[in-house]
């Protein structure tokens, strides 16, 4: 499974042939002084970033966080990789042991799931992200897109296969919509072989980071939204009507060190209360309502040097168990328990437009292609 | 065309984490089959496992308190054959032909019936407990997740055998820790002293051993059996999930069930009533579309395990139970040990009396 995700996270974002042909250049064009400059002091390196870098820190690396940042010569990134594990550790550790002895208590539950998701994906995320850095070596030439646009927008296609449900095809479509520091993303979702319907509308305030009306740095945002979805299963005979509330952030990880530069992480944690409408008799809503756990995370990387021609990969978890992945068949006592497994991206190939794909793994297997389209005043393209 | 060598690996990494109870449906479809010696074995609805069968003596471990079983002998050669029924009602009763055979107590195991009897052709067996074909209330009582406290589950099984009411216990699994054969064996040398049968599914401490253990252990992963009437369906979702074909067998169990009581048993919650928690399906879609099937097939009650506690709610309309008491790590600050419920069921008017029994 370890191996899967690697071999996917590196095909998926080009880090491998990039890294190489990143090398390729940097021996033949001495113009490339900016990327030198940049690279981990190569005083310091025992590797330089490439496959066999990669390869040499993937399973180190998964014990010890920063072994691969350290390869390359990397100690800043290295020393707060590992601190991060330790963190990461240290915290799903206490967490999973609380909930573990405590029976997973209805009392202490909703306040340790977080803890131990948070845990684990500082762990998982750490290891990603070092592997990244052990392949690269940082890549400053890729960046968040340096402006938001107002009005961004895809339509597409999502195929589902659930053997639960009849459904296979989607038409899907998804807009944001934002004005300053406020974005208001309606979205859809109708069948194309079934009586099955989602709506959503989500609004998200950005209380940090880069907005039609403010620079950023980098691509770095903490936001504050709340939802409300409703899916209608007609041949199934209900539906399920779902607010949520969810923080949600993403962090730039040049930020931590040369090594990661490039990449980034994205996390979201929340909760939503499903309101299940049944199609039977002395069914009332108001007894089928049921907490849900939001959280998410991920690691991702950007392509492009954030102007026309950009876009981002990203490889998640999501824990949440409504979608339509749902969430993983495990056996053994976490059955039932994790959410799925993802990876989504988009790249503009003009200044307006561009495709987007994902692709996610849980009860069921999901895989769309949307075609992308976002608004750019001149100025900022 | 050729097939891309991905396809394989990536087909079986889908299909088991799409259908993780495959395996176990193609095994139900083999519960109570055997040959030997000429002679062939089928447990109707393969409501027992063949422990053994050597073409004279039978061996069943029985998930039902009634059976049927069908003997295929050759033509001409009449046998006499002994079968062993363990997990059986005490005083049950096997019709052979026109014969109405009394059981024979097997050595100090209480819930065991042998039988012997010659055939001259094939034949229907028919096992019944003693009672199963009265009208009238009766008790039946509630218990999962022993898990790793197994080596104290006699403790409830003792105070079970205080009550002469019980018919039998239904279980949703949890039994022991992995479900490996040296746990399940223990397991079942523990309940050598209940007085009753005890019919379970699997729960997720089962899936960690291949799936033959149970299978040739206890036989069926999907159960349904009547008692005087009144239907239980007890439901594999080990993995928090059920499978498609166990779906189309419940549409069947409901169906048949729609003007009787019908009680269904599953391990995993389909949706915890501690949402936060997760401790239900993996699917949120899914459980609520097993609950709609319930609801409209006018389910009496859905007893559920998996959370080591008491909670008693509604889920679709369905009165919902969950009763993870077998003695398995407690949940803390819930006021409730180790128990199992009791509960008294009318065949013609449905759930009369669900009730907590603490041991602790």
């Amino acid at each position: 499974m370890r191996g899967w995700w690697l071999g996917a996270f590196l095909i998926a974002t080009g880090t491998w042939p990039s890294a190489a042909r990143a090398q390729q250049v940097h021996l033949e064009t001495p113009q490339l002084a900016l990327a030198e400059e940049h690279q981990p002091g190569h005083d310091d390196a025992w590797l330089r970033p490439g496959t066999l870098a990669a390869a040499a820190s993937v399973v180190p690396s998964f014990f010890l966080h920063g072994s691969g940042a350290f390869l390359v010569g990397d100690r800043k990134a290295a020393r707060r990789l590992a601190i991060s594990e330790g963190a990461g550790l240290a915290v799903l550790v206490a967490a999973g042991t609380l909930i573990y002895i405590t029976g997973s208590s209805r009392r202490l539950v909703g306040s340790l799931a977080p803890l131990a998701i948070g845990g684990f994906s500082f762990f998982m995320i750490g290891w990603l992200a070092d592997v990244y850095a052990a392949s690269t070596g940082g890549r400053p030439e890729a960046t968040a897109p340096n402006f938001v646009p107002r009005l961004e927008g895809e339509l597409g296609y999502l195929y589902v296969y659930d053997p639960q449900f009849r459904y296979r095809s989607f038409l899907v479509g998804q807009a944001d919509l934002r004005a300053g520091a406020f974005r208001a993303s309606p979205s859809f979702a109708t069948a194309l072989d079934d009586d099955n319907q989602r709506v959503a509308l989500e609004l998200a305030f950005r209380g940090w980071g880069r907005s039609p009306s403010r620079v950023g740095t980098d691509g770095s945002f903490a936001e504050l939204a709340t939802g409300l979805r409703y899916h209608r299963f007609g041949n199934d005979g209900f539906a399920v009507t779902t607010p949520e509330w969810h923080i949600d952030g993403r962090l730039d990880l040049a930020r931590v060190g040369p090594s990661l530069a490039g990449s980034f992480v994205q996390g979201q944690l929340g909760a939503a209360l499903e309101l299940y409408d049944f199609d039977a008799p002395g069914s009332r809503i108001s007894d089928n309502a049921f907490g849900l756990l939001l959280a998410r995370f991920g690691f991702g990387v950007y392509f492009g040097d954030g102007g026309r021609r950009s876009g981002e990969a990203q490889l998640y978890y999501d824990h949440r168990h409504d979608d339509f992945a749902a969430g993983l068949g495990t056996a053994g006592i976490a059955a039932g328990i994790l959410g799925h497994v993802g990876m989504r991206g988009h790249y503009y190939v003009t200044r307006n437009w561009g495709v987007s794909g994902l692709t996610e793994l849980g009860s069921a297997f999901v895989a769309g292609l949307s075609l992308r389209y976002r608004h750019t005043p001149r100025e900022q393209g | 065309m050729r097939v891309p060598s991905c396809f394989w690996p990536t087909a079986l990494l889908l299909s088991s984490c799409i259908l993780p109870a495959a395996e176990r449906v193609e095994l139900d479809r083999k519960v109570g089959r055997a040959e030997a010696d000429g002679v062939s074995v089928a447990v109707a609805d393969g409501l027992a496992a063949v422990r053994a069968f050597d073409g004279e003596r039978l061996e069943l471990w029985a998930q039902a308190p009634d059976l049927r079983v069908q003997l295929t002998l050759p033509a001409g050669e009449p046998r006499t054959l002994t079968m062993a029924v363990h997990n059986c009602t005490p005083g049950s009763t096997l019709q052979v032909a026109d014969e109405l055979l009394e059981s024979v107590p097997v050595d100090g195991k209480v819930a065991s019936c042998s039988f012997m009897f010659t055939l001259s052709g094939s034949s229907e067996l028919a096992l019944r407990a003693p009672g199963s074909g009265q009208d009238g209330p009766f008790v039946f009582a509630v218990l999962s997740d022993v898990q790793s406290a197994v080596g104290s589950v006699h403790e409830i099984f003792e105070r079970m055998n205080q009550d002469p009411e019980l018919q039998f216990v239904v279980s949703t699994g949890d039994l022991v820790d992995t479900g490996v054969r040296k746990e399940l064996t223990r397991f079942q040398r523990e309940l050598e002293p209940l007085a009753i049968p005890f019919f379970s599914t699997v729960g997720n401490h089962e899936m960690g051993a291949p799936p033959e253990v149970w299978h040739q252990l206890f036989g069926p992963f999907n159960v349904h059996f009547q008692f005087r009437g009144v239907g239980f369906s007890l439901v594999d979702s080990g993995n928090g999930t059920i499978d498609p074909h166990v779906y189309d067998r419940l549409d069947g169990w409901l169906g048949s069930q729609r003007s009787a009581p019908h009680m269904v048993l599953t391990h995993v919650p389909p949706l915890d009533p501690v949402g936060l928690r997760g401790g239900g399906f993996r699917s949120r879609k899914e459980a609520a579309k097993l609950l709609q099937k319930l609801a409209a097939g006018r389910v009496d009650a859905l007893f559920l395990g998996h959370i080591h506690s008491y909670y008693a709610f509604s889920a679709a309309g369905v009165p919902s139970y969950i009763s993870g008491g077998g003695g398995a790590i407690p949940e803390t600050l819930d006021g409730i040990a180790r128990h199992y419920l009791r509960v008294r069921v009318d065949p013609s008017r449905g759930i009369r009396e669900v009730a907590v029994v603490r041991i602790d």
